[in-house]
């Protein structure tokens, strides 16, 4: 098939404001309007960025959406209609019994945190990690304690990320991923003091939840249990799977 | 916080928000999508659409508030509206606010308003790097340059030649090529967008060989791709992306 080329010569059409462009984009312009637009746009350079970076900004939050950033945990979803009522005891006597085995579980007298918990393992691009900052403030250590990392030995990646050397963005990224093996390899009272350096709330998405989430378990299995919960009820507002994960947490206690 | 001197927040004056163009048609639909919604709140489709103008619109407002924040990226500030066009939606779903009950005029005020304290507030948790955009910063409408006709013939054969190339990829291959090279979305991104669906390692695959792909066929036709004029996302958009619009009835 053939993409027809437009050759009409170049009108002297309007410039494409922010909100044409964000109009066009959203598929709200007619059809005679976009026709317009784009007409202009093709023989202008400013208009033609303008809308690239218009078009650029939406998809990135379609794939936003589709990661389910959009969707807010308190959105009431449409009820269905039960084939059974709370009164029969079919149903309510099981439930009962698994409640009292969760309950016994809670009441423990600090209850340990269950290894488990801490092996959140924060997925690594190493592309997308090392050319955050500066693309020759990377050493090779930092990379090796990233395979490490990859590879779930904490160990390792805590002794070798603790020991490289990154700079700028990639430094800030070092921080984190050290402080998420520390916090697997049970030692949170190092990697508190790892984090007390970095602003998780500073980094871009996926790190910054991620590393809000890092802090939350160090918090708990340091035992400061108080700020682990005020850390806990901050990150269940946030949107994707670690808000999820929060608000399931926050829901099981 | 208890303790902490309150932070005064630097002055970011009305004038720098962007002005909304009288005729513009997302703050109307946003409206329109708040009042649906209001009637029907299950309506996933209209939450999307409402959250992704929401987004769009804080986006725009971003950019045009007339700061720069030193450390902020592009990616920085698409997280920003992501998580403020949240914060709305979950300020309607509370309600504490509904666009279906403004006039459109509310709706800009408020959004840019939000925008402009989102701004501020990031700024702040950078470590308060903020400085005011110089005027050289803005971007201004320039006049087109066809005033030379050879350089714009020269261009319309490259955006023509390329609209050709890209026309030979599979149909998903030249999304992902396009969300790319014209609109620099990281792979994740590319991977997750509702229209790809794959896993980040199949779209790094699928970008080398549209790559390659692409400028074999670019040099058959005697240009290189690294030459690419401006005006070439527009031929591409035209050709590969107007038709596939959100909500194609168009409002005028």
């Amino acid at each position: 098939m053939n993409v027809p080329i437009d050759r009409t010569p170049p009108g002297a059409g309007p410039h494409l404001s922010e909100d044409r462009c964000l109009d066009i984009v959203a598929g709200l312009a007619s059809s005679s309007a976009l026709e317009e637009a784009l007409r202009h746009a093709r023989v202008c350079p400013e208009c033609d960025e303008r809308l690239r970076r218009c078009a650029a900004d939406f998809e990135a939050l379609r794939a936003r959406e589709a990661r389910g950033e959009a969707a807010p945990a308190d959105v009431p979803s449409p009820p269905a209609r039960p084939s059974w009522t709370w009164t029969d005891p079919r149903v309510w006597a099981p439930l009962a019994a698994a409640a009292a085995l969760v309950a016994l579980f809670f009441l423990r007298p600090h209850a340990p945190s269950r290894p488990e918990e801490a092996a959140r393992w924060i997925a690594v691009d190493r592309d997308l990690v090392l050319t955050r900052g500066d693309a020759n403030g990377a050493d090779s250590l930092f990379r090796a304690g990233l395979e490490a990392y990859e590879r779930h030995d904490a160990a390792a990646a805590a002794r070798l990320l603790a020991a490289s050397h990154a700079t700028g963005g990639e430094e800030d990224l070092r921080r984190l991923y050290l402080a998420s093996a520390l916090v697997t390899a049970s030692r949170p009272a190092e990697a508190l003091a790892v984090l007390d350096d970095l602003r998780p709330a500073s980094l871009p998405e996926p790190w910054r939840s991620e590393g809000l989430w890092v802090r939350y378990l160090a918090l708990d299995r340091a035992g400061r249990r108080d700020e682990a919960a005020a850390e806990l009820r901050e990150l269940a507002d946030a949107p994707g799977a670690i808000g999820s994960m929060a608000r399931e947490r926050m829901g099981a206690r | 916080m208890p303790g902490t001197t309150p932070e005064r927040r630097p002055p970011i004056p009305e004038s720098a928000l962007p002005e909304t163009a009288p005729d513009a048609l997302w703050p109307e639909r946003i409206v329109e999508l708040g009042r649906r919604l209001s009637a029907s709140p299950e309506c996933a489709d209209e939450r999307g659409q409402l959250w992704l103008l929401l987004g769009g619109a804080l986006l725009r407002a971003l950019r045009g508030a007339a700061w720069r924040q030193s450390g902020i990226s592009e990616d920085d500030l698409r997280d920003l509206a992501a998580q403020k066009a949240f914060d709305l939606m979950r300020m309607f779903d509370r309600g504490e606010w509904n666009p279906g009950t403004s006039v459109p005029g509310q709706v800009v005020v408020f959004v840019n308003r939000v925008a402009r304290n989102g701004l501020i507030d990031a700024g702040r948790r950078a470590g308060g790097r903020t400085q005011p955009l110089e005027e050289k910063h803005l971007a201004r409408p320039a006049a087109s340059d066809d005033a030379d006709p050879g350089l714009g013939a020269s261009r319309r054969e490259f955006a023509e030649a390329l609209v050709a190339c890209a026309q030979a990829l599979k149909p998903v291959h030249r999304l992902a090529w396009l969300f790319r090279v014209f609109y620099e979305l990281p792979s994740r991104d590319i991977a997750d967008h509702p229209e790809i669906r794959l896993n980040e390692a199949n779209v790094n695959v699928i970008l080398q060989r549209c790559r390659r792909q692409v400028g074999e066929c670019m040099a058959s036709k005697g240009f290189e791709p690294g030459d690419m004029p401006s005006g070439c996302f527009t031929a591409l958009w035209s050709a590969f992306r107007a038709s596939s619009l959100r909500s194609p009835e168009g409002v005028s």
